[in-house]
């Protein structure tokens, strides 16, 4: 029984600034942004004041799901971080999603929460600076007393890799244990259909019977559920320890 | 086609992937959530000029209504002028008539009255030269000519104005 469990596949490299390779991550990346992007699009196009059309509909649905999280876990004068929030929503679910037709969810690359978290990181930095001044931020370290600072730095950095690595590790971990369970339904199949005789026995057990069916009950937890509430725990985080920032 | 490690950190893709984040971030701000905010901001001012515009008419309708009022107590009183008006140019009306209807009253009688005196004025001096004659002709016959005629003319006088006062 082989199970090959690997990273984000590389396509190509440009061959610039030594290398860069493109991934699987950003092609799919790229791939849901468009798709994002155009379903935006076309929900948005040719709305109108009165006798909405339901794709209106959806979008000011949407659009008031989306204001209502940012309000109620932020407050109205964070509503600038409406964009932001959307944005790591839209792409978490649809990245993760993405491995339902097949793809390669950019998810799966730890890089991609790394890269949301970075930014989000900066952003917290930035307003606990706003909020305490340099001096003030800087002296956050040393609380209670200066022996302290290191465990602080440390604080501070693995927040946003605590982040990363749990939308990580949830993403991964259900893509790893779809592939173990699909390896392991195929092996099962092969060992249960051998046992009848003959030619009928090797013909089936080449099929993989058992694999359909059973994976796409787990893919219902590892998939959609897992994707919504990844997404939406990042989202979370990102809006409180933004919002808190400044406290 | 080669793959990545399964955790691993590719410093491109990091970069890479904060750019499509900002990206994703404008192309939402654009195409989902501007459209949408525009969508709401112009049917809360389509509700503002409807509510606007409803508040315009009622206090339209209440100027009216307070115009109309107005008019309606001019109206009655300016009835109410007329008929008082109307009521003392009758009563003066009536009053002069009275007054003239008095007026002709009084000069009637004291005309009528005038005449009686008048016509008593004449029957008395009638009746003194009848009774004069008769009372000289009685005493000519009495005296048979022992007094001449104005003698007794004078005496019969006196006595005529005598009775004539006493009448």
């Amino acid at each position: 029984m082989e199970v090959d469990i690997h990273g984000a596949p590389i396509y190509f490299e440009i061959p610039i600034f030594g290398g860069i390779p493109i991934t699987g991550t950003l092609v799919v990346t790229w791939g849901v942004m468009i798709v994002l992007t155009a379903l935006c699009a076309w929900m948005t196009h040719g709305m109108k004041v009165r006798d909405i059309s339901k794709k209106q509909a959806v979008a000011e649905k949407i659009y008031e799901m989306l204001n209502n999280l940012v309000r109620n876990n932020m407050g109205e004068k964070w509503m600038g971080y409406l964009p932001l929030v959307t944005a790591i929503f839209g792409l978490s679910v649809c990245s993760s999603l993405s491995s339902l037709l097949g793809l390669w969810a950019p998810t799966a690359d730890v890089n991609t929460e790394l890269a949301w978290a970075l930014v989000v990181f900066i952003l917290i930095t930035r307003h606990k600076i706003k909020g305490h001044g340099l001096k003030g931020y800087l002296k956050g370290y040393l609380d209670p007393i200066f022996v302290m600072a290191p465990f602080n730095v440390l604080g501070e950095i693995f927040t946003p890799i605590s982040m990363a690595f749990r939308h990580f590790g949830n993403i991964v971990s259900g893509y790893v244990i779809s592939a173990l369970i699909y390896a392991a339904l195929i092996a099962a199949n092969h060992a249960l259909f051998r046992l009848l005789p003959g030619l009928v026995g090797s013909l089936l057990a080449e099929i993989p019977i058992l694999g359909v069916g059973i994976p796409a009950v787990f893919s219902l937890y590892f998939d959609w559920f897992g994707s919504f509430i990844q997404a939406f725990i990042f989202c979370m985080l990102t809006m409180i320890f933004i919002s808190t920032a400044e406290d | 086609m080669g793959f990545q490690e399964l955790v691993t950190i590719a410093p491109w893709t990091l970069i890479l992937q904060i750019c499509n984040l900002l990206i994703q971030m404008l192309l939402f701000k654009k195409f989902l959530l501007k459209p949408v905010q525009n969508i709401i901001k112009q049917r809360q001012e389509l509700a503002n000029a409807d509510l606007d515009a409803a508040e315009a008419a009622r206090t339209e309708a209440e100027n009216a209504k307070v115009e109309y009022e107005k008019q309606m107590s001019g109206a009655r009183e300016e009835a109410a002028a007329l008929v008082r008006s109307a009521a003392q140019t009758a009563q003066s009306r009536s009053e002069q008539i009275l007054q003239e209807a008095k007026e002709e009253a009084a000069a009637i009688r004291a005309k009528a009255s005038s005449d009686i005196a008048q016509e008593r004025r004449n029957a008395v001096n009638e009746i003194k030269n009848d009774i004069s004659g008769i009372a000289v002709s009685i005493a000519s016959k009495v005296v048979e000519k022992e007094i001449n005629e104005a003698d007794h003319e004078a005496l019969i006088q006196e006595f005529i104005d005598q009775m004539g006062e006493a009448v």
